[in-house]
Parts: structure tokens; sequence; C-alpha cells
């Protein structure tokens, strides 16, 4: 079937053609561009640590793995704060956690006050490493109380299983 | 109503040039809006890339400044009529390469948003709504290659 095999062949020299002109663009473009992108120099996005610990300083915001995770909640004294939205934390949540929604925080953090107040660790977290809202409640916590929170970088997404859960 | 007869009517209602036209034209218009955001920012697209954990930090800077330009050109293709044909075969291997990230994403329990569309972070996650997406968009391209392949047969065999 010689008529195949030739379209078969022009059809690949086409795709190919399509793909070089429009890398080629894109090169080009890229490189007129300011700024550009690095093309062989990708950096992953840095770890969401808002700010540690400065000299002379008090520490702020602060992240904590797994295991300090786990410690940290056999200790008296330590809050856990949920800071997914109430649907989430409904689902499944840290036991003994309570939930401050990050984007609600004007309404839902003034009951918890009292009892923030009085707690020696406060740890923030959501539903994994992909999230914001634990940062930006720890930061709006450390802002409001003057004091150092601790995030849950990995969430409940790499709590469920290892620890126990509320629903 | 026969099984013939309703046969008759999904091949008079799809095999047929307009339709091809439609199909043809949508997928370009799909990719060609896909591209935008992704032109634009291809930094942020560049940790969408990341995000998927497929490919080596070397390359994901270089795949995400010519992908998208890759989507516009072939999109446009798609569209205006051009190299149609070549357009088709790119935009199908995309579909597939799309589909194989979405479910190596599922399977691996990444938690993603796709940067199908947008590279904000906010649109569809990664997984099963973007593999069928894709795979209409597939059945929608090959409708439409096949319609013109077999158009052009009779004239290339006489």
């Amino acid at each position: 079937m010689p008529n195949g095999k030739v379209y078969i062949k022009r059809l690949i020299i086409r795709s190919l053609f399509l793909v070089v002109a429009a890398s080629a663009i894109g090169l080009i473009v890229n490189a007129a561009r300011t700024p550009n992108v690095d093309l062989f120099g990708y950096k992953p996005p840095k770890k969401k640590i808002v700010e540690t610990r400065k000299p002379g300083q008090e520490a702020t915001v602060s992240e904590i793995d797994l295991a300090t995770a786990l410690r940290l909640l056999k200790t008296s004294g330590v809050l856990f704060i949920d800071a997914r939205k109430k649907v989430e934390f409904d689902t499944g949540h840290i036991r003994g956690a309570i939930n401050i929604p990050s984007e609600s925080f004007e309404e839902a953090f003034p009951p918890h006050k009292a009892s923030l107040l009085k707690t020696a660790k406060i740890v923030t977290y959501c539903s994994d490493v992909e999230c914001d809202e634990a940062y930006e409640l720890a930061e709006m916590l450390r802002e409001t109380l003057k004091r150092p929170i601790l995030v849950f970088g990995g969430g409940m997404k790499e709590y469920r299983g290892k620890g126990p859960v509320e629903e | 109503m026969s099984e013939r007869s309703a046969g008759c009517i999904l091949k008079l209602v799809f095999w047929n040039k307009i339709t091809a036209l439609l199909f043809r034209v949508f997928v370009g218009g799909v990719f060609v809006y896909a591209s935008i955001d992704k032109i634009i920012h291809p930094d942020q697209f560049a940790d969408m890339v990341y995000n998927y954990r497929m490919l080596p930090f070397f390359i994901i800077n270089f795949f995400a400044v010519i992908l998208p330009w890759i989507e516009l050109v072939i999109g446009l293709c798609l569209i205006l009529g051009p190299f149609s044909d070549g357009a088709s075969a790119v935009t199908g291997s995309l579909l597939v390469v799309f589909i194989i990230a979405s479910a190596a994403a599922l399977v691996r329990g990444l938690d993603i948003s796709c940067g199908c569309f947008t590279t904000s972070g906010e649109g569809a996650k990664a997984g099963w709504e973007v593999i069928i997406t894709n795979i209409f968009l597939i059945a929608m391209l090959a409708q439409s290659f096949f319609f013109k392949l077999r158009r052009q047969r009779p004239r290339a065999e006489a």
C-alpha cells in the first residue's frame, strides 16, 4: 500500500515540522523576554516556611514534621488548629483539634481567643503540603497573639493512618 | 426504531463534513485557549509541570516554554485548516500524554491542579475529570481526522 506509506511519511514530517516550528517560536519569544525563563535551570518552589528564628528575636512561624506533630499531640498544653473549611474539617480532623478556617478568621477566631491565650503551643495544619491555609492562619495568629506558631506542613494527608482522627 | 435506522441516523449526524469541521475547530479552540495563560506565565506553568513529579528538573523550564507554543500553533492549524492532519496527529499525541500524566497523578495520590487552562493553581484537579475530557477531545479529533482521510482516499487511489 504505497499511498498509505507515503501518507504516513508526510504526516510524520508535517507533525515534526509543526513541533519544531512552534518550539522555535517559543524559544525565540522567551529569549526576547525580560526577565526570561532559564531554560535548563528550574528551581522547585521553596518550602513554605514563612519565617524562622532570627538572632535575638522571638520565633515566629516555623514548620514541624509528622514525628514532631505526633509527639506534640501526646503533650498537654498543645492545641492543634485545623485551617480548612468546616466541611473538610467535618470529614475528619486530628483528635482534639479545633476549626478556625483561614478564610473566615475574623468570625471564627474570637470565640477561641481566650483558650488560645492559655495554650502553651499552637500548631496549625490544612490538607497537605500543597495547601496554603495553615500558613495563612499561622501568620494571622502570630500577628494577633504575638507569639510563635507551629505549622504541621504535611497536613491531614500525611497524618491519616498515623494518628487518631475525629469526625 | 430498528438498529439499522439508528445507525444510519448516527452516521448522518456524526459522519459528515460539517460535524468534522466543527469538531476540528472546537478542539483547536480548546488548545488555543489553553495555551494563552501558559504563554503569559511560563514560570508558573513550570511549577505546574513540576507538581506532576514526572520530569527531571533540568528539562522542566524548557518543556514549560515550548509546550504552550506547540498548543497554540496546532490549535491555530486546526482552526484555520493548513497542516490540519499533522496538527491532529500532534494534538492526539499530546492528549494521550496528558491522560498518562493525569492517571499517574491519580495513582500516586497527588492532589494537584492539572494546569490545563490556568497556571493559578485554581483550575481542575489532575484526575478523572481531565482524563474523560481528553478522551472526548480525542474522539472528536479522530472523527475529523478519519473523515478527511476517507474523503482523500478515493482521489489518492484514482
